[in-house]
């Protein structure tokens, strides 16, 4: 598992982190919600390894993520960015094998084996389709759900995402977040995602992580941290909890 | 353009690599044998110590294959470049590397140093330039690159005003020989200083090309680069001190040759796509034959009355290359600058 102790992290004279304790298990889905520039992207940057100058611990199973080198982290924890520029127009299929960089061998060719995982990954992700299409044609929404396939082609056991959902239409939002929910089920995978959706969090994630100014809060059922208290604070936003004839809770915002 | 297959294996670079071969062992026999003066094979293989052999082995086949090995260096270093500071202009000639290089070899001429001492001085001068280019042109901690083009224009102004200096301060003879050095030139090679640019180049080739699967994700930034598990810093150093070995080489036998770099490496992209795994050895032999074909028509198309003009290679990579950068600027600036 993933776990942070007292997590703190300073970016010039700025504190970004302040004493975070967080932790992802396999086979969880957990959402992390907070507003612009709160820390939650700085948050993922540690535990990807993108910022080794952190203070208090971030281990995965014990060991600190500082020691293991970027090849054997990126065997173990995928991320999904907001988003990448691509300077030369690779197709997207070429894009979702690179998901298999951290795997090839010393020549570097592509195995069957790596385009079989890469079909594989665009399929699960609705990518398949335009596979041969150079990756500079795609739309925002397109190239979002080729970032998700190219990690799922890393074959990790925990994948973080970093705000999947802005650029897909709703249809999208909800298959993604289905397809999230199943890989923790189904694979055993410890999903982390940072996401505004608060409604889709709710429905999906098993908990909720909030984040305000550095500091994180909650890491318990959606049902527990998503109250019209908390998010007034977090958010600085009235809301209220509306229940649909099936049961279901939903956020409406004021 | 649509391609049809998107996946490297093993087949297909095979495949590839072979036609590629192939091409530049055609290209090869016909430049040596067709150009001007005309050489026949006849002559050549069989005739005792006539002057179309001496011109054979001491003057037409040094050429033809500095001419390849400098073509193969600058393409690879283009691709280079282009990667790993995610812009599609870069181009050692433009980013003011090959100036750079070329200040250092007008260095070493003017000391009159070795021609081993003049490869290393040049080869400095090239990585100072690079690091500095790259150090200047982060803004914020991110490559721009506007700043990048333009510091590589303020280093080209910066070397060459050097070079003219001191090209003022030396004498005659040495001047001749810098201005030989400013225009870019295949001519008046040794077998000594081909042995030493195959053995430079031939190194960076293959170095580059058994680390061509990192450019891939290191065309992505750095952050990226980390994500998929390529130690990004630790690799761009290597490309970065392999890259200035090949211009600097380059540049201090043959001089400022511009727009091989950029030239040839996006034609290969073109029809080949952008996976650098295939582009790299691809641009090598690309690059090898780009640049033989130019010092063809570069010494054998112009002639006054009877007599074929030598003109220097720069200018027939020039005349096509500038066109071609102008080309792509109009047609990429909207998502670069």
């Amino acid at each position: 598992m993933i776990e942070t102790k007292n997590l703190s992290l300073t970016l010039g004279d700025k504190l970004i982190l302040k004493e975070m304790c967080f932790h992802l298990k396999r086979g969880e889905f957990v959402g992390i919600l907070g507003p612009n520039g709160s820390g939650k992207t700085s948050l993922l940057r540690v535990l990807s390894g993108i910022y080794p100058n952190y203070s208090g611990s971030a281990t995965l199973y014990l060991i600190p993520t500082k020691n293991l080198k970027p090849k054997g982290l990126a065997q173990m924890i995928a991320v999904v960015p907001q988003e990448e520029h691509f300077p030369f127009s690779y197709s997207a299929l070429e894009v979702v094998l690179m998901g298999r960089t951290p795997y090839v061998g010393f020549a570097g060719f592509d195995s069957a084996e790596d385009c079989e995982i890469a079909r594989l990954a665009m399929q699960q992700t609705d990518c398949w389709s335009f596979a041969t299409r150079p990756v500079d044609t795609l739309s925002g929404g397109e190239k979002q759900r080729l970032l998700i396939a190219r990690a799922l082609a890393q074959k990790t056991p925990f994948i973080l995402l970093d705000e999947p959902s802005t650029h897909l239409d709703l249809a999208h939002q909800q298959s993604t977040f289905t397809l999230l929910k199943r890989l923790a089920y189904e694979q055993n995978m410890g999903v982390a995602c940072i996401t505004h959706e608060i409604n889709l969090a709710h429905q999906y994630c098993d908990r909720i992580y909030l984040i305000k100014e550095g500091h994180l809060l909650g890491g318990d059922t959606p049902k527990s941290v998503l109250t019209v208290e908390k998010i007034k604070s977090v958010f600085g936003i009235s809301s209220q909890m509306v229940t649909t004839c099936d049961g279901k809770a939903y956020h409406v915002f004021l | 353009m649509m391609r049809k297959t998107t996946t490297l294996t093993t087949k297909r670079f095979g495949f590839i690599m072979g036609i590629l071969f192939a091409a530049s062992l055609v290209t090869l026999v016909l430049v040596t044998f067709f150009g001007r003066p005309a050489l026949s094979m006849n002559e050549i293989l069989f005739s005792e110590s006539s002057w179309a052999r001496e011109i054979f082995y001491y003057v037409r086949l040094p050429r033809v294959l500095l001419g390849f090995l400098v073509g193969a260096a600058l393409s690879v270093t283009g691709v280079n470049f282009q990667s790993l500071l995610r812009n599609p202009l870069a181009d050692p000639y433009i980013l003011g590397v090959s100036g750079g290089a070329a200040l250092g070899g007008v260095v070493g001429l003017a000391l009159g140093l070795s021609f081993q001492l003049m490869l290393g001085v040049s080869f400095i001068f090239a990585l100072l330039s690079l690091v500095g280019i790259y150090w200047i042109a982060q803004v914020g901690g991110r490559l721009s690159s506007s700043s990048l083009l333009l510091t590589g224009l303020m280093f080209n102004a910066f070397a060459f005003a050097l070079v003219l200096l001191i090209n003022a301060l030396v004498e005659i003879g040495q001047s001749q020989q810098i201005i030989y050095l400013l225009m870019g030139s295949l001519e008046a090679t040794s077998w000594n200083t081909v042995l030493w640019l195959f053995a430079i180049v031939f190194l960076g080739v293959i170095v580059t090309t058994l680390l061509s699967k990192n450019l891939n994700v290191m065309s992505l930034g750095e952050e990226a680069a980390l994500r998929l598990g390529v130690n990004d810093q630790k690799l761009r150093k290597i490309f970065f001190v392999v890259s200035s070995l090949m211009v600097g080489a380059s540049v201090a036998v043959a001089g400022l040759i511009g727009f091989v770099g950029l030239f040839v490496p996006h034609v290969l992209r073109l029809i080949f796509g952008p996976d650098h795994r295939l582009l790299i050895p691809a641009s090598a032999l690309g690059g090898g034959i780009f640049l033989v074909v130019c010092d063809f028509i570069a010494r054998s198309v112009v002639t006054s009355g009877e007599v074929y003009l030598q003109l220097p290679v720069g200018v027939i990579t020039a005349l096509t290359g500038g066109p071609f950068f102008i080309f792509l600027l109009r047609k990429q600036r909207a998502s670069i600058l």
